[in-house]
């Protein structure tokens, strides 16, 4: 119990330790706080924007993002890799097709995506679920091809019906691979999760926003007339939007 | 070698096996797995199975479990009536379901035939007490040791009231001294409803000690070579059967009938 609690702190002491070294670093001139934000600037700006509520809004957005994303991808992924898991037929008709789309860079379909969805919440959740799908799917197919044959052997000595064997078999039996998957789906849904909150997280617009030059809570140049521009509307995002 | 035909009392509960051959598909044409296998196992008859190692043991309890379809031959078995099993398997070695509670684990088997929540669960519970782990009926089976298991395993095929018990090696996993517990155990719990059971082993001495005849198997591709019956009373005391010279002889011609079978399967 001790020890736990100590790892608890230690998992607290490198990112903090970074963030005064990087602090430090920025004081004594070592790095240009034009291109690297010292935490103290970013730490006013994050309490000016959530004084504003513009912070908590687009977080807000984003979480629901999220969350929608995650429910639309992860369903049907976890679903469909128990299939896969358990039959071998559903997997030599779907793992072609799995093993040609995945590889490809979700951003490569996103102009489709917006073509056939819009620019609105459609192709964005659809991004958010479409990058995590095969993340889960192929997870939860590994999951279940690892485990030991006799789990299969009892329900079916027992004569457990093929539905018995999906849902008290192989999904508990799988749920260690499948949260594998949603842990890494979650990292690929915040890249695939594009919004306003994201630009304010992707640095060089951030930059825009700590003036650090001036004192804390006045607003910098960078945010002014920064009326909510929807998507396409502003171009000082194309670059962020590429990243 | 017996044939089922000659065989008396084989009813409802009893095992009738004829013929029986499996062979599995391999890459260089069939590879056969039994041979010609017959036997009979009567009613309330405990029967161990005993052969070398890959002689086809686990290959023949599965296809009377019904897990896979024999090649050739013919297996009468007793049928399932609604919330009893025809025959129930116990699993060698792990075979817990490692994300359910003991008492989920030993309902497991009811669940999927469909018998109510209610009722499993009491069935499940006075089957935990008979091998004595209704203290541990909320564990999880990592907090158990290999022994309590192993008993988990026992009490769930027992809960859905098989007429036949078939057991692949239930005990090779455990030290000495808890199987001797458990063989002890599972004899009483025998003694008191006297299931047809067929017990496979690589042990004489617990083919001898639980036991009332023994099978013995040649090497792959397996089939029965001769049946030992065991001349000891019961309920056996494994002290006193021990001492008595008829173990002794017993162990001694099994070994005889067995050690050839042994160093051909070793030398193949």
């Amino acid at each position: 119990m001790k020890a736990r609690i100590a790892d608890r702190w230690l998992a607290l002491v490198s990112p903090l330790g970074l963030l005064l070294l990087w602090e430090g670093l920025s004081r004594a001139g070592l790095l240009d706080v034009r291109f690297i934000t010292p935490p103290s600037a970013i730490g006013r700006t994050l309490v000016a924007l959530t004084r504003t509520g513009e912070l908590p809004y687009h977080v807000g957005v984003s979480v629901e993002r999220i969350i929608a994303g995650f429910l639309l991808g992860s369903i049907p992924a976890v679903a469909l890799g128990l299939a896969m898991g358990l039959s071998r037929s559903v997997r030599a008709l779907l793992m072609p097709i799995v093993a040609a789309i995945y590889p490809i860079p979700k951003i490569a379909i996103y102009p489709l995506i917006i073509f056939y969805l819009g620019i609105g919440e459609a192709s964005k959740v659809s991004i958010v679920a479409l990058s995590i799908f095969f993340l889960v799917l192929l997870n939860t197919m590994a999951g279940v091809l690892g485990m030991d044959r006799t789990y299969f052997n009892i329900a079916r000595a027992y004569g457990a019906r093929s539905i018995d064997v999906f849902t008290t078999i192989a999904w508990p039996g799988a749920l260690p691979s499948i949260f594998t998957g949603l842990k890494l789906g979650m990292g690929f849904a915040m890249i695939g999760c594009r919004n306003r909150f994201s630009h304010l997280a992707i640095v060089p617009d951030l930059r825009d926003r700590c003036d650090v030059r001036r004192p804390a809570g006045h607003r910098g140049a960078g945010m002014a007339g920064d009326d909510h521009p929807g998507l396409a509307g502003a171009p000082r995002h194309a670059v962020a939007d590429g990243a | 070698m017996l044939r089922a035909a000659d065989q008396v009392g084989t009813g409802l509960a009893g095992i009738d096996v004829a013929g029986l051959s499996k062979a599995y598909q391999g890459r260089h044409g069939p590879s056969p797995a039994l041979q010609d296998v017959t036997f009979t196992v009567r009613a309330g008859e405990f029967v161990a199975l005993i052969g070398p190692s890959g002689c086809g043991k686990t290959t023949l309890l599965h296809i009377l479990a019904g897990l896979i379809e024999p090649t050739a031959g013919s297996v009468s078995m007793p049928r399932r009536h609604p919330g009893r099993l025809g025959t129930a398997l116990v699993f060698q070695g792990a075979s817990t379901l490692p994300w359910m509670t003991v008492l989920d684990n030993v309902a497991y088997g009811l669940r999927v035939m469909g018998v109510p929540a209610r009722e499993r669960r009491e069935r499940a519970r006075q089957h935990l007490g008979q091998v004595g782990l209704l203290a541990s009926s909320e564990a999880y089976p990592h907090q158990l040791s290999e022994g309590m298991r192993q008993r988990v395993n026992i009490a769930r095929a027992l809960a859905t009231d098989p007429a036949i018990l078939l057991m692949d090696e239930p005990f090779a996993d455990l030290d000495e001294q808890n199987r001797l517990l458990l063989q002890d155990e599972l004899l009483r719990i025998w003694q008191e409803d006297r299931k047809t059971v067929l017990f496979v082993t690589h042990s004489l001495d617990e083919a001898i000690r639980l036991s009332d005849r023994v099978l013995v198997m040649s090497a792959s591709p397996g089939h029965i070579t001769t049946e030992v019956p065991v001349p000891l009373g019961r309920p056996r005391d494994f002290q006193k059967i021990r001492q008595d010279p008829a173990y002794g002889a017993l162990s001694a011609r099994l070994w005889g009938e067995l050690r050839e079978e042994v160093l051909r399967a070793n030398r193949s």
